[in-house]
């Protein structure tokens, strides 16, 4: 399979299991019938998921169209490059619905400071996942 | 009939409406009209029934200071306006308070009360504004209720639509508080 298209499907299946995190949220309650998040929250919860998701999607999604950077001469340097984003895309991944999750099992916990701290780990990981990610979605073809 | 006397007896009227006008205005509108009297106004030793003692001159601050103890028994506090160094609020100032969570206790009594407005599957909360004047022997307390309404993880609250929770309900338990701490007041000056 296309590496690239790996790396698109671990980028949509992340942000698919995002939506679905928060979604369990709007399911569950109290057991004296008190939810644990009203439909009133949900614009704030996926406000914060688009600009979680979106800026790292779109960059890589430009890069994939505009191709900005010359071919690598080395196949096995390309193959390395393919792993390399897969492993660090998982990994962001992996982290960032953990941290989505956490209110499932840490008592007290409020959305918004959930997504505040998945955000703002996200954003301090970019500079380990963006840029592989743009390298590698924007290699010109050899 | 001549002129001079035609616009006199549409004068009349006008004078008639003008004086209904300038005489004591409406208590509509305000959810705690509670007279007072000065000391030794009255006749004899008996205190004056309905009616709360107050000093000349300490009325306004008399009615700010049973406003905020009421709110501050019911864990409220507030937003506006920023209290000056008195600590009191003026008259005829809208004041607002923070979104305070209310107690299962509570929100049980309101739906056994406003069985047909029953409030279930959110955590509630509820805040409080209005308006306090002194006038006419009488300190008069304008009161609103707002309910909102957040899920366990939700970070903010939620208005609750107005059709949907009895706001009387609401403001009746912060005027029985008021009028407990007015006649607190009351006691502690005899």
């Amino acid at each position: 399979m296309n590496p690239r298209a790996v790396l698109t499907m671990v980028w949509l299946a992340g942000l698919a299991a995002a939506v679905g995190v928060v979604e369990a949220y709007f399911l569950r309650s109290t057991p004296e019938g008190i939810p644990w998040l009203l439909p009133s929250d949900r614009p704030a919860a996926y406000q914060t998921l688009a600009l979680l998701y979106g800026a790292p999607l779109s960059a890589m999604l430009a890069c994939w169209f505009l191709k900005p950077f010359p071919p690598l001469r080395h196949q096995a340097r390309l193959a390395f490059a393919g792993r390399l984003a897969v492993v660090v895309t998982v990994a962001f991944q992996v982290l960032t619905l953990y941290l989505l999750a956490q209110g499932h099992w840490v008592p007290d916990a409020s959305l918004p400071d959930l997504l505040a701290r998945a955000r703002s780990v996200a954003g301090t990981m970019a500079f380990l996942v963006a840029p592989v990610n743009a390298a590698f979605f924007g290699l010109k073809p050899a | 009939m001549r002129m001079r006397d035609r616009l006199g007896l549409l004068g009349v009227p006008l004078l008639l409406a003008a004086c209904a006008g300038s005489g004591p205005r409406s208590d509509e509108g305000w959810t705690l009209v509670q007279p007072f009297h000065y000391p030794l106004a009255g006749v004899g030793g008996g205190a004056i029934s309905g009616s709360v003692e107050v000093p000349e001159q300490r009325e306004a601050a008399l009615a700010s200071r049973a406003l905020l103890m009421a709110l501050q028994d019911l864990q409220f506090s507030l937003l506006q306006p920023a209290l000056q160094l008195d600590g009191l609020i003026p008259s005829n100032t809208p004041w607002a308070t923070d979104i305070a969570p209310l107690s299962t206790a509570t929100v049980d009594e309101h739906n056994r009360l406003r069985a047909p407005l029953a409030l279930r599957g959110a955590q509630f909360g509820v805040a409080y504004k209005g308006l306090h004047d002194v006038r006419d022997r009488a300190l008069r307390f304008r009161i609103s209720a707002l309910l909102y309404q957040r899920g366990m993880l939700s970070g903010q609250w939620a208005p609750v639509r107005d059709e949907q929770y009895s706001g009387e309900f609401f403001v009746q338990r912060l005027r029985a508080r008021l009028v407990e701490q007015l006649q607190a007041a009351a006691q502690a000056r005899r």
